[in-house]
């Protein structure tokens, strides 16, 4: 399943990296499908039997290659390219429902159940305003479940979507006090913090910037101290 | 005319979906967001007095008869949100110093039709910024 560990891997960049890193194998060919397997197992966990024989299909191909690595690869990015529409799609709606069933039922996540009806309410309406094939962006809500499993003390926030199917969410505190954060694919985050100025009343410091979902609180909070408002 | 500024007094309304309210029914900055996907280069609004009419409600209702002939539909929950064009300006300007432009764009069927411009210097910051100054909210389909 050599496509799938390819979507799952998440670049070029990563798998060239660790491809780099095995230049002493003997037999490419086997090796790269070794690699993509560990791989895959190291991220999702498994490696169910139905892709062990979508695997011997592609090494059986990669076998009738000239055992020449850059052809093995153009041919595992062709098939990745030819699959990735699929891929999209499988993704965006198996995922996104699985997602949202894991926010509902997960212990690591306060008000779970109120965020995930939320989240439905807000999938139904984006279809239904801007048509059947709209969706929330699975690579948003992955971001954001990561980030409520950060803080468990988080308060609840406003939740919305971007045109371009992003969470977004915002928690507001006195003063003008804000912080909002627009769930990006590739685990980024745009924020925006409003944080009232302490010796001038009625002024705010205002930012805004990218940041990783796992940095961006943190470093927001050193700064600001954003988790007067943001956490119970 | 196209491209003309607004005039700072005058009011422009602007549809905001559902996915971009809050549950109490308030606007997110989610709805001043451009879609990116459509290569929208300005917020599509409606510019009020432009429509002539006696007051608000006719105004807003004026509203919903353009929009609800133009290609999208109108969700029975969206809002329509109305801001001051000289507050909205001014506020951004002077809490970002990005300036914004709010520029007439009439179109064969919707006079009014009119955009921000500006937006897009940064986004995130812009849209919040607009969206603390909404007048009023009315939505975007009456009860039958």
């Amino acid at each position: 399943m050599a496509t799938e560990a390819l979507s799952y891997i998440g670049n070029i960049g990563e798998l060239s990296g660790i491809l780099a890193s095995q230049s002493t194998v003997n037999n490419p060919a086997e090796n790269l499908l070794d690699i993509l397997q560990r791989e895959y197992i190291r991220k999702v966990g498994d490696w169910p039997s139905a892709q062990r024989i979508d695997q011997e299909q592609h090494r059986e191909w990669l076998g009738r290659l000239t055992v020449n690595r850059e052809t093995q690869w153009n041919y595992l990015v062709s098939q990745s390219t030819a699959n990735k529409k699929r891929i999209d799609y499988v993704n965006s709606w198996e995922n996104v429902e699985n997602i949202i069933l894991q926010i509902r039922f997960s212990q690591l996540i306060r008000y779970g159940e109120r965020i995930s009806n939320r989240l439905s309410d807000l999938r139904r309406a984006v279809r239904e305003e801007d048509g059947e094939d709209a969706e929330i962006s699975a690579d948003s809500l992955r971001g954001f479940i990561s980030f409520l499993k950060m803080y468990p003390n988080i308060r609840y926030p406003d939740i919305a979507l971007t045109p371009d199917g992003n969470i977004y969410a915002r928690w507001k505190g006195d003063r003008g006090a804000l912080f909002s954060v627009e769930f990006l694919p590739d685990s980024k985050v745009g924020y925006v913090v409003f944080s009232p100025l302490l010796n001038r009343a009625g002024e705010l410091s205002r930012h805004s910037g990218i940041d990783s979902v796992e940095n961006a609180f943190v470093r927001m909070n050193a700064a600001f101290a954003i988790s007067e408002w943001v956490l119970e | 005319m196209k491209g003309d500024q607004l005039p700072a007094q005058d009011h422009v309304a602007r549809y905001c979906g559902y996915s971009t309210l809050a549950e109490d029914g308030s606007v997110l900055p989610a709805a001043f967001r451009l879609r990116k996907e459509a290569k929208e280069s300005y917020l599509s609004v409606q510019w009020l007095e432009c429509l002539q009419k006696s007051d608000r409600l006719s105004e807003v209702q004026e509203v919903r008869r353009i929009l609800s002939g133009k290609n999208f539909r109108l969700g029975a929950t969206a809002k329509i949100a109305v801001i001051n064009v000289g507050t909205i300006c001014c506020h951004v300007e002077v809490s970002s110093r990005f300036k914004i432009r709010v520029l007439h764009e009439p179109e064969s069927d919707d006079i009014s039709h009119s955009g921000i411009y500006d937006t897009i210097q940064d986004e995130r910051m812009i849209s919040e910024l607009i969206t603390e100054k909404v007048l009023e909210t009315h939505p975007a389909v009456l009860p039958h």
